[in-house]
């Protein structure tokens, strides 16, 4: 197993304040990470500074065995690393066709426009309730038809590594579910490496093979996600037990 | 599984760029949470003016203090202790041989990892599943017996938990069960060969195949002696209480040192004057760091174990970075008369004297202005012939031997066969007297 992504001592700062503390992590190839952690912890954040949405002092990241500390966000999307931001940000005014679009902006540019429309069908196959919605304005969906929409926008750069903020936010209990199957799926159909940011630990540790929890910037465990599960901490912190349960 | 087997491929064959991720993330995890919740850590930190963020790279370690066997005895019983009791599941300590013993708990997590690193130790030894493994490390506070019976139950095997149980009951089970597999104490091993030739139990009579051993240095004549005698294969184990029991390395079928598990432990080798921090084949002290102890976690405890680190990978496949067999310990060397005297360095003596050994006490005491140095060896076994003449013989044959090798006179004291070895306890053993 290789590694493909190698987040070495991140320190992420906004303005004085400092909210990343020396973050390393890594991805392994095929690989579905968890990133945990209460609110504010650092979890979006270290997913920005990976994509370079914001900008860290010292450290490195590593990415398909290129450093890409120093790249600009979209020269990393065309490396294959797409985030989904938390929150969806659909663009709601647009259908679901026109999101789909979007997502391959940057092959479409690149003359690929047979290939974007393939990956349009199969994005279709793949969620049929957005084929059924295709002409709907996004903003008119659902939460979790939103974030379908939302991952298979992402998934039209077709990245080898998807950076998933909080797909569970918001969403009913039996949406997060399928969300999480759909996450799984990609991995194991698509083998799609995929780092997924998380408050629900409990649902990602589900899907995941191993984790990081992060409490206020700094890495405080690591481990496989039954290690994480087994830890009473974890437990207790993010599962939302009580030491009489856990 | 056979020769040449590995327990854990994937991770005992890590390429070292990996493994140096792994060490870095895990270590920094394992900071963030001994600053957050051992007060001797954050306050260690605050001392050099630190946050656990200062280490950005591995190479940043050493801006970190050494803790010391002191720091923990200060912490006695609880006190280095990251998590409350009620997250611990088990207790051990140290054997105390060098004063108040030190407390070590384990997580359930903690556990789950020792039993691996314990398994991988014996796969590499040439364990199996198919073995009938006897444990005579003890079973208690000490932590071999149950490390080690993990471990085996762990790949398989069939484990008979002996313990410290008397020289006549380890014959009798390694007879009547057919045992294939010893594990436990060097020495301890020695006297189980000493036992079965008094009373005529031949090694061919018996299944053994391989050994296990650790606990106490010991020596390559030692290792040469115990397959000779027990017609095994005999690798070396290491591990100490406080950074979590056995299972810290251990050797392959190629026998070139041990493998570190160095995706649970930082190893440094550092100059015990100053601290400094030595290149690889270089001897000096080894230093751990144990980047996933949840319990207690523990930042560069000096061992006071000799040893040097090979990087380089194995003929075995395994990636992990070697230590030299441990022979000394910086504690236990006498210095007398000006000179640096290591138990080994008698051990070596005594094994080249005709009936005496292994076991044996070194007492420095002083008199006046001067400092005396005393042997107590026990016999080797009963002596048939005139005895009072034999052991003066002896005596005499081995305070001649000692003066040539040292250039000062040693008194020797020689006493009953396993009256200094009783149960599997270490080898060798040092009274200074001059301390009190």
């Amino acid at each position: 197993m290789s590694t493909l992504l190698r987040v070495t001592s991140l320190n992420t700062f906004y303005g004085p304040l400092q909210v990343l503390k020396s973050v390393s992590l890594h991805v392994n190839e095929g690989e579905i990470v968890a990133l945990l952690g209460a609110n504010g912890a650092g979890k979006t954040t270290t997913l920005n500074s990976i994509c370079r949405i914001v900008h860290s002092r010292g450290g490195s990241v590593e990415y398909a065995g290129k450093d890409i500390s120093r790249a600009r966000p979209e020269t990393i999307v065309g490396m294959g690393l797409t985030q989904v931001p938390e929150g969806r940000q659909i663009f709601g005014e647009l259908s679901v066709r026109d999101n789909l679009i979007m997502g391959g902006y940057v092959r479409l540019r690149g003359g690929e426009k047979r290939g974007v429309a393939e990956d349009m069908e199969r994005m279709l196959d793949m969620f049929p309730i957005l084929r059924e919605r295709i002409q709907q304005r996004a903003g008119s969906l659902s939460g979790g038809q939103q974030q379908m929409l939302a991952i298979a926008r992402a998934l039209m750069s077709r990245p080898r590594l998807l950076l998933l903020d909080e797909p569970s936010m918001g969403l009913a209990p039996l949406i997060v579910k399928e969300i999480l199957v759909t996450v799984s799926s990609l991995r194991d159909e698509h083998g799609t490496t995929v780092l997924l940011v998380e408050q629900n630990a409990a649902a990602a540790l589900k899907i995941a093979d191993r984790g990081y929890v992060l409490e206020t910037g700094r890495v405080v465990l690591e481990g496989t996600a039954t290690e994480l599960m087994r830890d009473r901490e974890v437990r207790r912190a993010y599962l939302g037990k009580d030491y009489d349960e856990v | 599984m056979s020769e040449g087997a590995i327990w854990n491929t994937e991770r005992e064959t890590m390429p070292r760029r990996e493994i140096e991720q792994l060490q870095l993330e895990r270590l920094q995890a394992t900071m963030n949470r001994a600053y957050r919740n051992v007060r001797h850590y954050r306050r260690m930190f605050e001392a050099h003016d630190l946050v656990p963020e200062d280490i950005a790279s591995l190479a940043d370690l050493r801006k970190l203090p050494f803790t010391t066997k002191q720091d923990m005895r200060d912490a006695y019983p609880y006190g280095m202790f990251a998590l409350p009791l009620r997250e611990v599941v088990r207790i051990h300590s140290s054997s105390g041989t060098t004063g108040l013993s030190t407390v070590v708990g384990y997580t359930r997590n903690d556990l789950e990892d020792w039993t691996e690193l314990v398994a991988r130790n014996l796969v590499a030894g040439g364990v199996t599943k198919d073995d009938v493994v006897q444990i005579f490390f003890g079973y208690g506070l000490f932590s071999g017996g149950f490390g080690l019976h993990q471990g085996a139950e762990r790949i398989g095997a069939s484990v008979l938990p002996v313990s410290s149980a008397d020289i006549e009951s380890q014959v009798k089970v390694m007879q009547d069960f057919r045992t294939t597999a010893l594990v436990g104490i060097p020495s301890y091993a020695l006297q189980i060969a000493q036992a079965m030739d008094e009373v005529s139990v031949a090694p061919s009579s018996l299944c053994l195949r391989v050994g296990v051993f650790g606990g106490e240095p010991w020596s390559q004549k030692t290792r040469q002696e115990i397959e000779e005698r027990l017609r095994i294969r005999a690798t070396d184990i290491y591990g100490l209480a406080e950074v979590g029991g056995p299972g810290v390395s251990g050797e392959c079928e190629f026998r070139c040192g041990l493998h570190v598990a160095e995706d649970h432990f930082i190893v440094e080798v550092i100059d015990p004057e100053t601290g400094e921090v030595l290149p690889p084949g270089a001897e000096g002290e080894l230093v751990f760091t144990t980047v996933h102890k949840e319990a207690m976690p523990v930042l560069r405890y000096r061992t006071g174990d000799i040893s040097s680190i090979d990087p380089e990978p194995c003929a075995c496949g395994r990636t992990f970075a070697r230590m030299a067999n441990v022979r000394r310990r910086t504690d236990d060397m006498v210095i007398i008369h000006g000179r640096n005297i290591f138990p080994e360095d008698i051990a070596a003596v005594i094994d080249q004297a005709p009936g005496l050994g292994p076991s044996f006490r070194m007492i420095v005491d002083r008199r006046g202005a001067e400092d005396t140095l005393r042997v107590e060896v026990e016999l080797s076994s009963i002596l048939s012939e005139d005895t009072i003449r034999a052991i003066e013989r002896l005596d005499r044959d081995l305070e001649e031997r000692l003066l040539r090798v040292f250039g000062f006179e040693i008194g020797v004291h020689i006493t009953e066969p396993r009256s200094l070895s009783a149960n599997g306890e270490k080898r060798a053993v040092v009274i200074d007297n001059r301390k009190i």
